[in-house]
C-alpha cells in the first residue's frame, strides 16, 4: 500500500507541486491549507510523513510541529520543514520543535523524493 | 558609500518638503493597491499551469513509454526469435534451391542419356524395315515358284502366306517402336527445353528474391543492434524530460516566492505610507521631516531594488517554465522522430517499415517455391509418361522377339519342305536358305533393339523411381518450409501491424503533446503582466528616491530607518539586496552573517550534502 504523506502550506501552488511529486512516485497525499487544516486532520488521519512550510496563517509551521509531536496518532512521523527561509537559527528552531529536517525552497522534484526516502527508510 | 553629491538645503517645512511628503504619500498608496493585485493575481495562473504540467508529464512518459514498445518490437524477444527463424528459413531455401538443382540436373543428365540410348534404335529398327521388304520379296518370289510347280508347290503357298504375314508384322511392330521411340525423343527434348528456360528463369527470380530477403534480414539484424543502444537514448532522453520537468517544478514554486516578496514590499511600503500619512507638517511632532525624507529614499529605494529581483525572479520563472516545456516537446518530437528511424520506420502516411518489405520478400519466395513445386509436379508428369511410353515399349521386345523365332521356324520349314520337293523344288529350296539368313539377322537386329529397350526401360525405371523418392523428401521439404513461411509471415504481420498501430500512436501523442504545450505557452503571459505593473511602480518608486535624495541625500541613517524590515525578510536574496544596498552606504549589515559566524545548527552530517545545498537533515 503506498504510504500517506501530508503536505502544509497556505500556497495552493507549493501544495500542487508537491502534491504531484508524491503522486508521481507512488504515493498518497492529504493537502492542508495552513498548521490549523493540517493539525485537525491529523487528528484522525494517521500518515507517514508530514512536509510542511514554516510561515503559515492560524497556526505556523513552528506550532504545527509542536501539536504533532504533542499528540498521539502521528507522534513519531518524520516531519521535514519546507520553506523559503534559510537562516541557521530558525533551522535550530525547527530542530528543537522536532523537525526531522529542512527543506529551503525551491525543491527539485528528486531531491525531494531522495529525503523521503530517506527519512521513510 | 557616503554620498559625494552636494548636500542640497532642505527647504523650511512647509514648503517644498512638505508638498514631496504629501506627493509622495499619494504616490505610494496606488502602488500598494498594484502590488497587493499582482500577489493575488498571478496564483490561478500558476495552479493552471501546474495541471497542464501534469498532464503534459503524463503525455511524455506515454511516449517514452511507447518509444520503448517500438524498440521492444523491433529487437525484443520476439523479433530475435524471428530473426533466427528468418536465418534458418533462408538457408533451407538454399539448401532446398541447391537440393532441386541437383535433382533436376540427375534427371536431365538421365534423359539425355536416354535420348542416346533412342538414337541407338534407329539402326535395328532400320534393319527391320529391310527385313520388311525382303520378306515381301520372298513372300512373293515363294508364291511365284508355287504357281509354277502347281499341285507339287501347295505347301509353298501356305509358306508364302506365312512370309507375308510375318512381313506386315514386322513392319507394324517396327514402325511402332519407331513411332514411340519419336514421340520418347520428342517429348525428352521438349521437357529439358522447358527445364532448362524454366530453370534459369526460377533461379533468377529466387536468386534476385533471396537477395532481398538476406538484405531486409540484415536490416532487421542491423536494427536490432541499433535498437539496444538506442534504448538507452531513450532512457537519457526520458532523463533529460525529468530534468526539463524538475526544473518547470523549481520555476513553479517561485511563484510563492516572489508572492511573498510582494508581500514584504506591500508591508514595507504600507509602514512608510502611515508614516507619512501621520507626519504634521505644522506641529512636527511625528518625527523630523528631514529624517522622514531620508527614511523614504531610502525605504523607495531598497524596495525597488526587491521589486526589480522579484519581478525578475517571477519572469525568469515563467520563461524557464515556457523553455523547459517547449524543450519536453522538442525533445519528444526528436525522439519519436529517432524512434522512426531507427527501428526502420520512416513512412509515416503508409506505416511502411522493412518488416513489410521483408514480409512482401517472404511472400515472393513461397511463390517462387509455388512455381519450383509445379516445374516438379510437371518434370514427375514427363517422367511418369517416360516410363509408362517404356513400359509399353517393353511389351514390344517380346513381339520382336518372336518375330524373329517365328522366321526361324517358317525357315526350317521352307528347307523342309524343299527337300520334299525334290529337284522339282530347288529354287524353292534358295529362297528357303535366303530366309534361314533372314532369321539369323532378324535375331541380331531383335537383340539389338531388345537391348537398346531393356536399357532404356532399366533407365528409366531408376531415373523415376529415384526421382520419386527425392521429389517426395523435396515435397515434405516445401511443405515444411511453406508452413514455417506462413508461420514467419504471421509473426511479422503481428510485428508489423503493432508498430504501425505504436506508431500512429506514438505521432498523434507528440502531436497533441506540442500542441497543448504551444497552447499553453502561448498564453502565458503572467510575467509580461508582471513585469509591466512591477515597472510602473518601480518608476514611481525610482522619482520618489531621486526626488527624495535631491531634498536628502542617501546617508548611514539607512540601517537604523531600515532595522525594522530584517526581520521580515524570509530569503536570503531579500537580505542579500538588503546587505548590498547597505554597503553603498559605507554600511556594515549583519543581516548577512559571515557563515563561520553563523549559529551553529547541528544537523546536516556529510552524507547529507547528497540531497543538494537547500536540504539539511537533523
Amino acid at each position: 500500500m503506498a504510504k500517506l504523506i501530508m503536505t502544509a502550506d497556505d500556497s495552493a501552488s507549493v501544495r500542487q507541486m508537491v502534491s504531484f511529486t508524491l503522486k508521481q512516485n507512488g504515493y498518497d497525499v492529504l493537502e492542508a491549507v495552513d498548521g490549523k487544516d493540517a493539525l485537525v486532520k491529523l487528528s484522525s488521519q494517521k500518515v507517514d510523513m508530514l512536509i510542511t512550510d514554516l510561515n503559515m496563517p492560524n497556526v505556523d509551521g513552528l506550532g504545527l510541529i509542536r501539536g504533532v509531536r504533542a499528540g498521539a496518532l502521528n507522534k513519531f512521523i518524520p516531519i521535514i520543514m519546507l520553506t523559503t527561509e534559510s537562516q541557521d537559527g530558525k533551522k535550530s528552531e525547527g530542530k528543537a520543535a522536532g523537525a526531522t529536517g529542512w527543506i529551503v525552497k525551491p525543491f527539485k522534484p528528486e531531491q525531494l523524493i531522495a529525503v523521503i526516502k530517506k527519512v521513510l527508510g | 558609500m557616503p554620498s559625494a553629491t552636494p548636500h542640497i538645503t532642505i527647504p523650511p517645512v512647509g514648503s517644498n518638503s512638505e508638498k514631496a511628503l504629501a506627493g509622495w504619500r499619494s504616490v505610494i498608496t496606488p502602488s500598494i493597491d498594484t502590488l497587493k493585485k499582482l500577489a493575488g493575481t498571478t496564483e490561478d495562473e500558476f495552479l493552471q499551469i501546474g495541471a497542464q504540467m501534469q498532464d503534459f508529464y503524463q503525455r511524455s512518459q506515454e511516449i517514452t513509454s511507447m518509444a520503448n514498445r517500438m524498440v521492444e518490437a523491433v529487437s525484443g524477444p520476439q523479433a530475435q526469435t524471428v530473426v533466427e527463424r528468418l536465418r534458418e528459413m533462408m538457408g533451407n531455401m538454399e539448401a532446398y534451391l541447391s537440393s532441386t538443382r541437383s535433382q533436376s540436373h540427375e534427371n536431365c543428365t538421365m534423359l539425355e542419356r536416354i535420348l542416346e540410348l533412342l538414337d541407338h534404335l534407329t539402326e535395328p529398327l532400320d534393319g527391320f524395315q529391310k527385313m520388311y521388304k525382303i520378306l515381301r520379296m520372298l513372300s512373293t518370289s515363294t508364291k511365284i515358284e508355287s504357281s509354277r510347280l502347281g499341285e507339287l508347290g501347295l505347301g509353298f503357298h501356305t509358306l508364302a502366306m506365312d512370309v507375308e504375314k510375318l512381313s506386315h508384322m514386322v513392319h507394324e511392330k517396327s514402325a511402332s517402336i519407331q513411332g514411340d521411340r519419336q514421340m520418347l525423343a520428342d517429348m525428352i527434348g521438349d521437357t529439358l527445353r522447358t527445364v532448362r528456360t524454366s530453370e534459369a528463369d526460377q533461379d533468377r527470380e529466387l536468386s534476385t528474391t533471396l537477395a532481398s530477403a538476406s538484405h531486409t534480414l540484415e536490416e532487421l539484424v542491423s536494427v536490432n543492434d541499433r535498437c539496444t543502444s538506442f534504448a538507452t537514448m531513450i532512457s537519457s532522453i526520458s532523463g533529460e524530460v525529468s530534468g526539463n520537468l524538475s526544473e518547470v517544478v523549481a520555476s513553479m514554486q517561485m511563484h510563492d516566492m516572489t508572492r511573498q516578496q510582494f508581500e514584504h514590499i506591500v508591508e514595507a511600503l504600507e509602514c512608510l505610507a502611515a508614516k507619512l500619512q501621520g507626519f504634521s507638517a505644522a506641529d512636527h511632532t511625528n518625527g523630523d521631516p528631514h529624517r522622514l525624507i531620508t527614511e523614504t529614499g531610502d525605504v523607495c529605494e531598497l524596495q525597488s531594488a526587491q521589486l526589480r529581483h522579484a519581478a525578475s525572479e517571477l519572469c525568469g520563472a515563467v520563461r524557464s517554465i515556457v523553455d523547459n516545456l517547449r524543450d519536453m516537446a522538442g525533445k519528444q518530437a526528436r525522439m519519436t522522430s529517432e524512434t522512426l528511424s531507427t527501428t526502420g520506420i520512416t513512412d509515416s502516411t503508409t506505416g511502411g517499415s522493412f518488416v513489410g518489405a521483408i514480409s512482401d520478400d517472404m511472400g515472393t519466395v513461397t511463390a517462387v517455391l509455388a512455381k519450383c513445386t509445379l516445374a516438379d509436379q510437371e518434370m514427375s508428369a514427363t517422367l511418369k509418361k517416360v516410363a509408362d511410353t517404356m513400359q509399353e515399349v517393353t511389351g514390344f521386345v517380346t513381339d520382336i522377339e518372336d518375330i524373329g523365332l517365328e522366321i526361324d521356324l517358317i525357315a526350317l520349314n521352307s528347307q523342309i519342305k524343299a527337300a520334299h520337293t525334290g529337284r522339282e523344288g530347288a529354287a524353292l529350296g534358295v529362297l528357303a536358305e535366303a530366309i534361314k539368313r533372314l532369321s539369323v539377322d532378324a535375331v541380331t537386329q531383335t537383340s539389338a533393339v531388345s537391348e537398346a529397350l531393356l536399357q532404356i526401360n532399366h533407365v528409366t525405371e531408376r531415373l523415376f523411381g529415384e526421382a520419386s523418392q527425392e521429389r517426395e523428401h523435396l515435397g515434405a521439404k516445401v511443405a515444411t518450409m511453406e508452413e514455417e513461411t506462413e508461420q514467419i509471415l504471421a509473426s511479422l504481420g503481428t510485428m508489423n501491424g503493432e508498430l504501425v498501430s505504436l506508431l500512429a500512436a506514438l505521432n498523434g501523442k507528440v502531436q497533441t503533446l506540442t500542441e497543448r504545450i504551444e497552447e499553453a505557452t502561448g498564453s502565458m503571459d503572467a510575467h509580461e503582466r508582471v513585469a509591466s505593473l512591477t515597472d510602473e511602480v518601480m518608476s514611481r518608486l525610482d522619482v520618489i528616491v531621486r526626488e527624495a535624495r535631491e531634498l536628502e541625500p542617501a546617508s548611514t541613517e539607512f540601517k537604523d530607518n531600515l532595522r525594522h524590515m530584517e526581520e521580515r525578510y524570509t530569503m536570503e536574496s531579500e537580505r542579500s539586496i538588503h546587505e548590498s544596498i547597505a554597503r553603498k552606504r559605507g554600511i556594515a549589515s549583519a543581516i548577512v552573517a559571515p557563515k563561520d559566524a553563523a549559529p551553529e545548527v547541528p544537523s546536516s552530517t556529510d552524507a547529507d550534502s547528497e540531497f543538494g545545498d537547500n536540504v539539511d537533515l537533523f
